[in-house]
């Protein structure tokens, strides 16, 4: 089974298929590079909010340290401590000299110069924000058995390490402080420790924020409970409280790791890193969620992927009419060949093919129109050949190459003449003459071509026709003399039309021998004539010029050549110019269609 | 007879007075010790818009004081009026010694206020906020060592050393001392300086570098301290 596929669907198929293809390869390209641009934009943000984050607590460290350092320096902190060596007295200056410089403190802590701590005073939570006037921090109890969370920054400080390289985080109460120490030095032995911590709050969280894109988010962890966080409403930070719940125990504790989580509505990318793990004796576990907004990402995403559907749909179109545009341009020649070949076979040897292009295929296009214009003019040839001579002679012609070379054949010549033809047309025009003789030998032919015979040629008003050559029937001669008599009948006919017309009638006599003869064609090589040469032939036409008018005198070897069919009157041998002895002639009268039969039909 | 005894008395009285008594200069040196960093006066920010302090650039120099003098031998007098001033956010002098009981006047000669006050046990001073042309005055009751602050400005230290005696010197810039009109004897002798590392912690700060020194009748006795703990 095969199927037929136009040629301009074969030049377009893989044209389009390979140009959709690159389009669907280069659309699956960006698409995955949109998706590393995002993963990518993701970690950047992520880290652009550590960073923030890192960097907003080196100050605050920084701020705290200087705060820190103004108290410990403070005139009557110092008093307290080296004149006085009270660190109750150092305590209360402390928090005199917080309350008048406005230091920002919700911890402070005092110890002694082995680092055990003495005094340890705490806003209670939420206190300042309920009663920012009236709030006053309040002792903590001193556990004298317990470890202390502070009690690491004190030994550290103690130990000399500077308070800027300290860690700052402090986790008392279940609260969450930044905090930083110093050593009260009498010259340079240390008499006491002194820490300060601020709760870090939404406020912080909030300043981290707002360093981090809009929909970006920051939450410090406490043992798992948000303590901070730039979350704004009720509803979203218990949301975040419930993501990071589940997110937090899939955490691990040496890289932070972005994990996917919903608040809402909106979805996130949370990268959790732990600060502190849990059972630190600085207090822990303490964790930094950042939320990395995936919202605007995500809609980033989806824009693009449209955006690049909708570019990659407009160019697949477009690379489909281009391809369909190349596959016709390149295709119409061949088409046009194909079209042309077509109409040439069936016959309209007039068609041109239009040749537009330079290549080869313009140049088949010029071939071929040569090669139908040859075809047309051997057309014409062979047209006018027909025209001119008989149409199986041309066929013979033109079978045989034109062969000068005649054969010896027995053949039965038919010669048919107008009597008194030249007085008839005497005084008429030229055209009329033409006319009438034309419509004549027009009707005389068509009887001798419909028995298979050819004319040989017209000469003036005389007919000369050929049965036996170049073809040969069995039957040339009975076909002859048949021939012969329907011409007769014709001419009664048309002169019945005539004399209606008010026309004169024409009279013809007619002549038939059979013999040998040499046929072929005659002549020089430029000009040709198929014709028939013997004795026999002039036989025929003398015996025309003996019939009178309405008679067909025939032969005696046509009598006995065509049968018993034709029913003849014996009439007395003629005395023939260019025969010795008198020949016999018989009139015809008849063509019976059987043998032997009588058939109707006038003299 | 009476008029006679009266008479002879008044002679020998007058013999004995006339005789130059056998009394001795201390002289000697004190080598300050290495002056010792004082943490970080950061600057004031208590008083917004108050300039920061000047800070501490001269150091205080040296007392020497002897005990051990039989009080019937007349001490030297107090030389100047016992004040100590704040003037270019400094206390001067530096140092004051002063016998117990004495008083001390505080003028503020600065153009700002100054709150002197002190933590010390051997005397709490809350002097209050006073300006410029205004003064205090403050009578030591016991000896010891008492340190002065301002609370304004925390580079503002001095001490009044509360002496028992009334035999003591500063010493001069190059830490050159002279105490003169001491009876021979032996005295315990004491140099007294802030910066001065006590040999044996948990000591009397006051007394922590002292020697025992027999004072001859004729002639200077030299009595030299090194302060800085580079010779034992």
């Amino acid at each position: 089974m095969s199927i037929r596929m136009p040629f301009r669907l074969k030049l377009f198929l893989p044209l389009g298929v390979t140009l959709a293809g690159l389009l669907v390869a280069a659309l699956a390209a960006v698409d995955s590079t949109s998706a590393e641009r995002i993963d990518d934009l993701i970690a950047l943000r992520a880290r652009q909010g550590l960073r923030s984050f890192q960097e907003l607590g080196r100050r605050r460290q920084r701020n705290l340290i200087e705060a820190l350092d103004l108290l410990a320096t403070a005139p009557r902190v110092r008093a307290a401590f080296l004149d006085r060596g009270s660190l109750a007295e150092a305590m209360q200056s402390a928090l005199y000299e917080v309350g008048l410089r406005q230091t920002a403190m919700d911890l402070l802590v005092v110890a002694d110069a082995d680092g055990k701590v003495v005094s340890r005073y705490l806003y209670p939570a939420g206190a300042k924000q309920a009663d920012p006037i009236g709030a006053r921090p309040l002792p903590l109890p001193v556990p004298s058995a317990q470890h202390l969370p502070e009690q690491e920054l004190i030994a550290r400080v103690l130990a000399g390490d500077a308070p800027e390289t300290l860690d700052p985080i402090l986790v008392v109460e279940d609260r969450l402080f930044l905090a930083v120490p110093t050593a009260i030095l009498d010259l340079d032995v240390a008499v006491g420790v002194m820490v300060l911590g601020v709760e870090i709050t939404d406020a912080d969280a909030a300043e981290v924020h707002g360093f981090q894109s809009e929909n970006d988010h920051i939450a410090w962890l406490v043992g798992g409970q948000v303590r901070a966080t730039s979350f704004s409403g009720a509803e979203e930070r218990r949301r975040a409280t419930e993501a990071l719940a589940v997110a937090l125990p899939t955490q691990r504790e040496d890289t932070p790791r972005q994990q996917a989580v919903s608040i809402g509505p909106e979805s996130y990318r949370a990268l959790i890193q732990v600060l502190r793990p849990a059972g630190d004796p600085a207090g822990g576990p303490v964790h930094l969620a950042l939320f990395i907004s995936m919202d605007s990402l995500v809609r980033f995403r989806a824009e693009m992927r449209s955006l690049t559907m909708i570019l990659a749909l407009i160019a697949l179109a477009l690379a489909m009419a281009v391809s369909l545009l190349v596959a016709g341009q390149v295709s119409r020649p061949v088409r046009d060949l194909a079209e042309g070949t077509r109409r040439i076979a069936e016959g309209d040897y007039a068609y041109r093919i239009q040749a537009h292009s330079g290549d080869e295929l313009g140049d088949l296009a010029r071939s071929f129109n040569r090669m139908a214009e040859d075809i047309a003019s051997k057309e014409k040839v062979r047209a006018v050949l027909n025209k001119v001579v008989a149409r199986e002679v041309a066929e013979e012609l033109l079978r045989s190459d034109l062969g000068l070379s005649g054969r010896l054949v027995t053949a039965t010549l038919l010669f048919a003449d107008l009597r008194g033809f030249t007085a008839f047309t005497r005084g008429m025009d030229p055209e009329r003459v033409v006319s009438i003789l034309n419509e004549h030998m027009t009707a005389m032919s068509a009887e001798i071509l419909r028995e298979r015979g050819i004319v040989d040629k017209y000469v003036g008003d005389e007919i000369i026709g050929v049965f036996g050559a170049p073809r040969s029937y069995p039957d040339d001669a009975l076909a002859a003399v048949r021939a012969a008599v329907r011409m007769r009948t014709r001419l009664e006919e048309q002169n019945r039309e005539r004399r209606l017309r008010g026309d004169a009638p024409l009279a013809m006599g007619i002549g038939l021998h059979t013999g040998r003869v040499v046929a072929g064609c005659m002549g020089s090589q430029d000009l040709l004539n198929f014709t028939c040469i013997g004795e026999a032939v002039n036989l025929a036409a003398r015996l025309c010029t003996s019939a009178g008018a309405g008679e067909i005198l025939i032969s005696e070897a046509t009598l006995v050549a065509a049968g018993d069919r034709v029913q003849a009157e014996r009439r007395e041998p003629l005395r023939l110019k260019g025969f010795d002895e008198p020949v016999a002639a018989w009139q015809v009268q008849i063509v019976a269609d059987q043998p032997g039969t009588e058939c109707g039909g006038g003299a | 007879m009476a008029s006679a005894c009266r008479a002879w008395t008044v002679v020998v009285l007058c013999v004995l007075l006339a005789l130059p008594t056998a009394t001795a200069d201390l002289v000697g040196a004190v080598e300050l010790p290495a002056r010792r960093a004082r943490a970080k006066m950061a600057a004031d920010k208590r008083y917004p818009g108050a300039p920061p302090s000047a800070g501490e650039t001269a150091r205080p120099p040296a007392v020497v004081f002897v005990e051990g003098v039989p009080s019937e031998v007349p001490p030297p007098a107090l030389t100047a009026p016992l004040t100590v001033e704040q003037v270019n956010r400094q206390f001067r002098p530096m140092i004051l010694p002063v016998p117990v009981g004495a008083t001390v006047s505080f003028p503020n000669r600065d153009d700002e206020y100054h709150n002197v006050f002190s933590r010390s046990e051997a005397k709490e001073l809350e002097l209050g906020r006073f300006g410029q042309g205004e003064s205090r005055e403050v009578t030591f009751d016991r000896p010891g060592i008492v340190r002065l602050r301002c609370e304004v400005h925390s580079g503002m230290h001095a001490v009044v050393l509360v002496l028992p005696t009334r035999w003591f010197t500063v010493c001069a810039e190059d830490g050159t001392f002279a105490l003169k009109g001491l009876p021979a004897g032996k005295y315990r002798v004491y140099a007294f300086h802030e910066d001065a590392r006590p040999q044996e912690k948990g000591g009397d700060p006051m007394r922590a570098w002292g020697k025992e020194v027999e004072v001859t009748a004729k002639g200077d006795t030299r009595v030299d301290f090194d302060l800085s703990g580079k010779s034992p």
